[in-house]
């Protein structure tokens, strides 16, 4: 490879170039609308207009950004600004794929606080400064390689969001969801931290693109490595998996997950059953990706590595148990807002099963497109199923399931929505989320086939069951909509919360019909280059070529030699 | 095993201090007990980073990442507090337990 | 359920897992030896033990007293060992990064907390004996078993190496380490806003 140490001249220090720093206009745009909405409320006033006004600039301006940064990358990912340690931050077009989806989130969970709250909302720019931090947390957490940057970004991620939870000052469930969310959080991410140490010890370094190859490696000679390093790879990375597990709700780090969402302000809600459990989700994936790569490229492949299979077995294991609990549990809820924490729960384990499929190497193709289709589908599903729900909490104070009576009734628009939004989760054909679950399964069926792991036909097995598990819950609220009546009165719902929740139910519908050819191609050429040129390998293009390496000591030059 | 001190010894340490705030943060019932916990966890880990960086791989990394530690521990502790302020104020109690109210 | 069993099912599977993982390493080999460095002066030895003996002794305490107050007196203590081990392994800079950030900074924090969440500084939250004996028991079972992991593990150890200068550590902060440390500085500013927010009294 190339050796990165360029020459510089006596007492010049390194910079990034002009180029570089562009790749990472996003997230720069991000900081500046943060810093503007710090500075902003001095001269505009703290009211929740002017704050909308600069958070809809910042956000036009990052969409803006980023799509000049897809323009100009096509080739490879990028690993600039941080020249030795390199894949410190990423880009490619996977993570400019997450962070157009973390903006269009953004651009609906907006929407629902300017119909919800922003009329009542005094202090506007605090929740926005919360919410863009946790949301470039959350980019970060898919744009990186390195595991300390991971769990910085993991923490930039969570500690706002459990302020946000706590938002509502004086709402006595917000305050006992954000204390459970940040005793379970710190815990995990200690864990989590511990963990990390531990591998830096064992391997020298934290970066996750040259740990996998090494990793792979002992997993190949298991003869040769003694078993209490084993053991102490299996518990350190089973520390790591906490931290990740407790972002994406899977068992046995979901217990927070119903009542921080029933705790929290709608709009979290909506934001966090989103936006961060995509992002828990995409983090695994990526890892998992890269030790997929490093197998690949060992020559040995997915089965002639034990070890591999035993980290498949266990994401499909505890995918296989977040799917049936979360739909389990989600029967017996009375409020709609623990319905669909739970539900989100049942999906985060849909999801999570890819996690187990994309170790085996000859379906990556597939699985990276399922990973987009999917996310996609379930944005506009739960902003659409919290959207409505939002609107009645609105309009009758409370989210238990008896407010939903006769809805179809007394608001047809919303209730209408509502419903294509349940279906679409439940995976109902012709709507977005059966062409998710299509795909899925197509995913597993794939891996299955080419693979011929009996293994792999229970979970697919296991995920169709779940499916129609999931049918009746959902179908209980659908129920309360139409078919039970009594005498409430109708209710005023505002239209541009309406109108949000249709457009959502309207895509899930075209996306089911209309539009199944178009995403099929689009999404498909587009994961033909989600990390670059070679998918199974992460490779380096563009390489800073100023470091004042004469400067560095002598391991950290060999450390850089050996890239 | 007393008369030379090595890496296994300041690993071992951590270990234990690791266990010790598992301990804490599973017994205590006051929320500024289980943060306490969390803080014991981030330090047995920065001493298990700067002794790799003593006498194992490493060198300068671990310094620095133990310098992050610090910073995402201290961050940590700020925004806990402050919802542990929170808490009080709408429970008068920072018991974990007695802030109860959402049931399946 | 209890929200405190949450915490408990997961220390309870972990060491389980870790449990199997032990056994395996028994079997396989008992006598890998330590990784200990010969080269260490007896004052290095002195040092450790007392500060290994303050630190654990204060971390006990805090997980067995009931006073709150007594819990940031133990702190103090334990973050000070830490301290005080940082410069033993030769970190100085990072050192003093304890002293002033954990026992300057967050301890104080811890205090502010105690102080503003109780009506007297002597409440105590007694934990039943029961519940401290059987957590202290699992603790004990996982200590036993990832100290046996880590004892045995192979370390490559290279021999004591050359202290960290602040020149150096100051200029991989601003190359390698760029990206995280711009990022730290989002996370305090991000966390200002969050905490000075929950704190401040609202004006009605």
């Amino acid at each position: 490879m190339i050796n990165i140490l360029g020459q510089v001249a006596e007492g010049q220090i390194w910079q990034p170039t002009l180029t570089e720093l562009s790749y990472f206009a996003p997230e720069l745009v991000l900081v500046a609308t943060l810093l503007l909405l710090l500075i902003g409320p001095l001269i505009a006033g703290r009211g929740s207009g002017a704050t909308l006004v600069m958070v809809v600039v910042g956000m036009v301006a990052a969409v803006v950004a980023n799509l000049l940064v897809m323009n100009q990358v096509v080739t490879g990912p990028v690993s600039g600004l941080a020249p030795a340690a390199g894949h410190m931050l990423l880009v490619d077009n996977f993570s400019i794929f997450f962070k157009f989806f973390l903006l269009l989130f953004l651009l609906g969970v907006t929407v629902l606080w300017m119909v919800g709250s922003a009329a009542t909302e005094r202090n506007a720019p605090e929740f926005y400064i919360l919410l863009l931090g946790s949301m470039l947390g959350m980019s970060l957490m898919v744009s990186t390689m390195n595991l300390l940057l991971m769990v910085m970004a993991i923490e930039l991620a969570s500690l706002p969001s459990y302020a946000l939870v706590a938002f509502d000052k004086r709402n006595r469930p917000g305050a006992e969801a954000a204390i459970k969310y940040v005793i379970f959080g710190g815990t995990c991410a200690a864990i989590m931290m511990y963990g990390v140490s531990l591998l830096f010890g064992v391997f020298g370094t934290l970066d996750f693109t040259r740990i996998a190859p090494q990793l792979v490696e002992i997993f190949e000679n298991l003869a040769q490595v003694p078993a209490s390093k084993l053991a102490l790879l299996g518990l350190a990375l089973l520390a790591m998996g906490a931290g990740i597990a407790f972002k994406i709700s899977a068992v046995p780090f979901h217990f927070w997950c119903p009542d921080v969402f029933q705790g929290a302000k709608i709009e979290v809600t909506t934001w966090l059953s989103v936006a961060s459990k995509a992002a828990g989700l995409c983090l695994l994936l990526r890892l998992l990706q890269v030790l997929a790569g490093s197998a690949h490229a060992s020559g040995h492949g997915f089965s002639a590595a034990f070890y591999l299979q035993v980290v498949t077995g266990v994401v499909a294991v505890v995918a296989a148990v977040t799917c049936l609990l979360g739909n389990l549990a989600a029967y017996r809820q009375q409020s709609v807002k623990r319905l669909l924490a739970y539900s989100s729960i049942a999906h985060a384990g849909y999801m999570l099963m890819l996690g187990a499929i994309v170790l085996t190497g000859d379906v990556t193709q597939l699985v990276w497109q399922t990973v987009v289709i999917y996310l996609v589908m379930y944005l506009l599903m739960n902003l659409g199923a919290f959207g409505a729900t939002a609107l009645v909490i609105g309009q009758t104070g409370s989210d238990q399931l008896e407010n939903f009576t006769g809805l179809g009734r007394r608001a047809p628009a919303l209730a209408a929505g509502l419903a294509i939004c349940l279906f679409s989760l439940v995976g109902i054909p012709p709507l977005g989320g059966f062409i998710a679950k299509w795909w899925l399964l197509w995913a597993l069926g794939q891996a299955a086939m080419q693979q011929m792991h009996w293994w792999l036909w229970a979970l697919l097995l296991w995920a169709s069951f779940n499916t129609l598990l999931s049918l009746f819950y959902y179908l209980r609220v659908i129920r309360q909509m139409y078919l039970v009546n009594d005498d409430r009165p109708g209710l005023k719902v505002p239209a541009g919360g309406v109108v949000l929740i249709n457009v959502c139910a309207l895509l899930l519908l075209l996306s089911g019909t209309l539009l199944v050819n178009p995403i099929r191609q689009k999404v498909g050429r587009y994961t033909d280059h989600i990390f670059g040129q070679s998918p199974a390998s992460i490779v380096q293009v563009n390489q800073p070529q100023n470091i004042s390496g004469n400067q560095l000591d002598g391991r950290s030059r060999e450390r850089i030699d050996t890239q | 095993m007393f008369t030379a001190i090595g890496l296994t010894h300041y690993l071992l340490l951590a270990a234990m201090l690791f266990c010790i705030g598992l301990w804490v943060m599973a017994s205590k019932r006051n929320a500024i007990g289980v943060l306490i916990g969390v803080e014991l966890i981030l330090n047995a880990s920065n001493i298990n980073l700067l002794a790799f960086a003593r006498y194992s791989t490493g060198g300068m990394n671990g310094h620095l990442i133990a310098l992050f530690v610090i910073v995402l521990a201290a961050a940590e502790a700020a925004i806990a507090i402050a919802i542990v302020v929170n808490l009080y104020k709408n429970f008068m109690s920072v018991d974990v337990d007695k802030a109860a109210t959402m049931k399946n | 359920m209890n929200f405190k069993y949450y915490i408990w099912v997961i220390l309870l599977v972990s060491s389980a897992v870790l449990l199997c993982g032990g056994q395996t390493a028994l079997a396989q080999e008992s006598a890998a030896a330590a990784a200990i460095v010969p080269a260490s002066g007896p004052l290095e030895v002195i040092f450790f033990w007392v500060l290994a003996i303050m630190i654990i002794g204060s971390a006990l305490w805090i997980a067995l007293t009931g006073s709150v107050v007594r819990m940031a007196v133990g702190l103090f203590f334990s973050f000070g060992g830490v301290a005080l081990l940082f410069f033993l392994l030769q970190a100085y800079f990072l050192g003093v990064v304890q002293l002033i950030v954990y026992v300057g900074g967050i301890l104080v924090l811890v205090v502010f907390g105690i102080m503003l969440t109780s009506s007297s500084p002597h409440v105590r939250y007694q934990v039943p004996r029961m519940e401290l004996a059987t957590t202290g028991l699992v603790s004990l079972l996982l200590f036993m078993v990832l100290g046996h992991v880590l004892y045995h593990a192979p370390w490559s150890t290279t021999g004591p190496q050359l202290p960290v200068s602040m020149n150096e550590l100051g200029r991989g902060l601003l190359t390698d380490y760029l990206v995280p440390f711009e990022l730290a500085g989002v996370v305090l500013l991000v966390v200002m806003v969050g905490a000075a927010y929950l704190a401040r009294q609202e004006k009605r």
